[in-house]
């Protein structure tokens, strides 16, 4: 490590031994999940299959320049657009109401904090907490675009399907993060209150809610991110939103008003990161303001949930009209069956055997598209960092030119904006997009997992290097910026840059799964395809290994997350 | 002074208490033979060096922690044998303050003063009332005795560390406990302003006729008015008497090697 002393160190310090180990392992890892992946570039073997993927592409390409903009398209998109964001608002908001007393249940803190319990209540309290966990553990581990599929049966391909995947599977990760961050609050900090005779609920209530509010907040908002931009193309599986016409104008050929609709989606995406930050901003304005204003702006932020989730109703009015005789319509005795054989899975040693190398497949692109993303987001981080293309002269004796400064401005913008498109395009996008070079398959998952955590890693990556004091860097005594990057920004932020990894690749296998959904292969392909089948058994066969392949990569993640720090 | 009616009750008991650490085997004692009786409205000071047990057994006391040997007995209840509601309905009646964490920082006085109240409350009108605050006459009253009532609605950050002690002062008087538990809640108080909140507390015990055990870490505070000193040493109570009965050569038996850097 750089020494804060080393202040005209002639050459850069360094670095440990240990840094290679995890970097072995990581290659070893890819070179593995390069070997077992199915790819299949067939196709552009051949000079008239590279042509013709050419061709495709370049068409797709060329809609961009020419999208379709009629007044009846761009009143489409709109609507759509409205459709999408209503389904991300009321999926988040169903999945809140029902999060929270899942939540209450698996946390510790909650049910079973306060004087130590003996005898039945500590064993029924445990039974409820671990049943709570599980439950929630069932609920994260099932991929939205799957609990889709599985109540498209239900609801028919409308908004409802869509909202109700989203809701379910949000129900699940909030219900998780809340527990953890209320069991994170110290229990001192709360004896004053149960000192008091307060119950368990008006404790967290007043106590370890407040103090994990913040916390709570900031992942809500993330939830929200995320939700509009699945919203934006679940439809393709569950009906709904702009993802199901995106689908449809791709089919028809039609790639101007694709191109179009495509476009409506960035834009709603980018304004809901847009919107998340201003409201990020509210709050932490509102810790040190006036009661005042804090209450004006409270009831500022209220009246805009109410009136949100007002208008998200009014916008999917009419499949929820539609849903007391979408349901009339239903044969009861079928369904039972039909879902009755979910409780008996088929564990044949064919089928376990398939779902084996079915988690193969987003395992493998996980490794790959998080190892190229992050070596792809630390390029980024250098091109998009204030520090070090605009503040370098801060911590090192540097004279530019001012063609070089606004050269360098110039760099910072346009990496900035490119990495937002990157993730700003749902992967699923990105999988349509890449399909029409490679087809649907490995390489364009793979392609379509990188570009996107390339995108969400290079923000993060460029934030923490931009936190970085100028003191520090300066410590470093590097002769060159490009110097001071490798070796003072990069082993100051790399235990941050690996946890984010860490997590995007829990992301990426996650999104893998939904990937195969969409058709490039895997455990999600053959869920999707039992489920098509009405095989019932084999499908609960395919959940559980999704539910056992969430917690794997859940439990190893934080395992690493704990351990020493390479 | 309390009234001698009151003095006849038992506030707090403990009778051949001992708490212990550690794994089967290995176990050491915290707490060893306790034995104490303190009075309804009796002020008591508990002194004694770091390590003596004193935060030990005042969680004891307030039902934070169960003895492994011996009985507790708060109010003519033994708290470790009460059902989770019963022991609800005892906590209100013992009221607790603490060095730090006294107060929930992101909310405001207004409803860190109202938490005395929780155990009188449904979770329902709790709720109602983190959105809508209502009914704040004692809210205010009790801040005015501390003379903080222009406070009502501030975030705890914006409170010095002494008006957050007085803070949680007030919500004691709301609360209307019969038991104060304080464990150390001057130390990180100057003399003077530790010396205005150990009188705060005295006057809240003595005006609900509250049985008081407080902490102390400094030995300037004994002499403010407490009816008795208790004081530990190595997990189990070495003397008791009057605070005048407390000279030197006792204080340097209890202390020990400290005794130096009290002086």
């Amino acid at each position: 490590m750089t020494g804060e002393g080393r202040v005209s160190s002639p050459s850069p310090p360094a670095l440990p031994p240990r840094f290679h180990l995890p970097w072995i392992v990581l290659i070893v890892a890819a070179g593995i999940s390069a070997w077992v992946l199915p790819w299949n570039l067939d196709h552009l073997g051949t000079s008239a299959g590279w042509e013709a993927s050419w061709k495709r592409f370049g068409s797709f390409l060329r809609a961009f320049s020419t999208p379709d903009l009629s007044p009846d398209t761009l009143r489409l998109a709109a609507r759509l657009a409205a459709e999408t964001l209503a389904i991300a608002i009321l999926g988040v908001g169903l999945g809140l109401v029902l999060a929270y007393p899942m939540a209450v249940a698996a946390s510790s803190a909650v049910l079973g904090g306060g004087a130590p319990a003996r005898g039945p209540s500590r064993a029924l309290g445990y039974v409820v907490r671990e049943g709570a966990r599980l439950a929630l553990d069932i609920l994260r581990g099932i991929p939205d675009f799957a609990w889709a599929l599985v109540l498209l049966t239900i609801f028919g391909p409308t908004a409802v399907t869509a909202t109700l995947a989203i809701a379910v599977h949000v129900a699940g990760i909030l219900g998780k993060i809340f527990s953890e961050l209320w069991d994170s609050v110290p229990e001192g900090q709360v004896e004053v209150l149960r000192a008091t005779g307060a119950g368990r609920l008006r404790v967290l209530l007043y106590g370890i809610q407040p103090m994990a509010g913040s916390g709570m907040l900031s992942f809500l908002l993330m939830r929200f991110e995320c939700a509009v931009r699945n919203a934006s193309v679940i439809g393709a599986v569950s009906g709904g939103g702009l993802g199901a016409s995106i689908m449809q104008e791709l089919g028809y050929d039609n790639k101007g008003r694709a191109v179009t609709f495509l476009v409506a989606a960035l834009m709603l995406t980018v304004s809901a990161d847009l919107l998340s930050n201003l409201l990020r901003g509210l709050v932490r304005r509102e810790r040190s303001s006036s009661l005042r204003g804090a209450q004006r702006r409270r009831r500022l932020a209220g009246a805009a949930v109410v009136a949100a989730i007002g208008l998200s109703f009014f916008w999917v009015r009419q499949p929820i009209a539609d849903l007391p005789a979408e349901l009339g319509r239903m044969d009861l005795g079928y369904l039972r069956r039909h879902f009755g054989q979910l409780l008996r899975p088929d564990f044949s040693a064919g089928t376990l055997l398939e779902a084996l190398q079915g988690m193969l497949v987003p395992l493998g692109l996980g490794v790959l598209a998080t190892l190229f993303a992050y070596v792809a987001a630390a390029c980024f981080a250098w091109l998009g960092s204030a520090t070090f293309q605009i503040r370098s002269h801060a911590f090192m004796p540097e004279r530019s030119s001012r063609v070089r400064r606004v050269w360098r401005l110039g760099l910072v913008l346009g990496a900035r904006t490119l990495t937002a498109v990157l993730r700003g395009v749902p992967e699923v996008a990105w999988v349509w997009i890449l399909a029409l070079f490679f087809l649907t398959g490995i390489e364009a998952a793979l392609g379509a997992l990188l570009i996107h955590s390339a995108g969400v890693l290079a923000r993060v990556f460029t934030e923490t290097v931009d936190n970085i004091p100028y003191r520090r860097l300066e410590a470093v005594g590097a002769p060159g910026r490009a110097s001071a990057f490798t070796h003072g920004a990069l082993p100051m932020s790399r235990a941050d840059w690996r946890s984010y990894a860490l997590f995007q690749f829990e992301s990426n296998v996650r999104t893998g799964v939904v990937l195969g959904i969409v058709g490039v292969g895997g455990l999600g392909h053959l869920f999707r395809r039992a489920l098509a089948h009405r095989a019932m058994d084999r499908c609960a066969t395919f959940l559980i290994a999704l539910v056992l392949l969430t917690l794997v990569i859940d439990r190893l993640s934080r395992r690493i997350q704990s351990g020493p720090r390479c | 002074m309390t009234p001698p009616s009151a003095r006849n009750q038992s506030a707090l008991e403990c009778s051949g208490v001992s708490v212990f650490v550690g794994q089967s085997g290995e176990e050491r004692a915290i707490l060893r033979d306790v034995d104490l009786d303190i009075q309804a409205g009796e002020l008591v000071a508990l002194i004694g060096p770091s390590g003596a047990g004193k935060t030990t057994l005042l969680r004891l006391l307030g039902s934070s922690l169960w003895a492994d040997r011996g009985s507790v007995r708060v109010l003519g209840a033994e708290p470790s044998r009460l059902g989770a509601r019963a022991l609800r309905q005892h906590r209100k009646r013992v009221g607790l303050l603490r060095q730090q964490d006294n107060l929930v920082m992101p909310l405001r006085v207004a409803h860190n003063v109202q938490m005395g109240r929780l155990g009188d409350w449904s979770t329902l009108r709790s709720l109602w009332n983190l959105v809508w605050p209502r009914q704040l006459d004692r809210a205010r009253a009790a801040l005015g005795k501390v003379e903080l009532e222009d406070r009502l609605w501030a975030l705890p950050e914006e409170l010095s560390g002494g008006e957050r002690q007085r803070v949680a002062i007030a919500r004691l008087i709301v609360q209307q406990p019969q038991v104060l538990l304080a464990d150390e809640p001057v130390s990180a108080l100057d003399v003077r302003l530790g010396g205005e909140v150990i009188d705060l507390l005295m006057d809240v015990a003595r005006e609900q006729e509250a049985a008081l055990l407080v902490s102390l870490h400094a030995l300037g505070f004994i002499r403010r008015g407490f009816d008795r000193v208790v004081a530990m040493r190595d997990g189990q109570i070495c003397w008791q008497g009057k605070p005048e009965e407390l000279d030197q050569e006792t204080l340097r038996e209890i202390y020990g090697a400290e005794f130096e850097d009290l002086e």
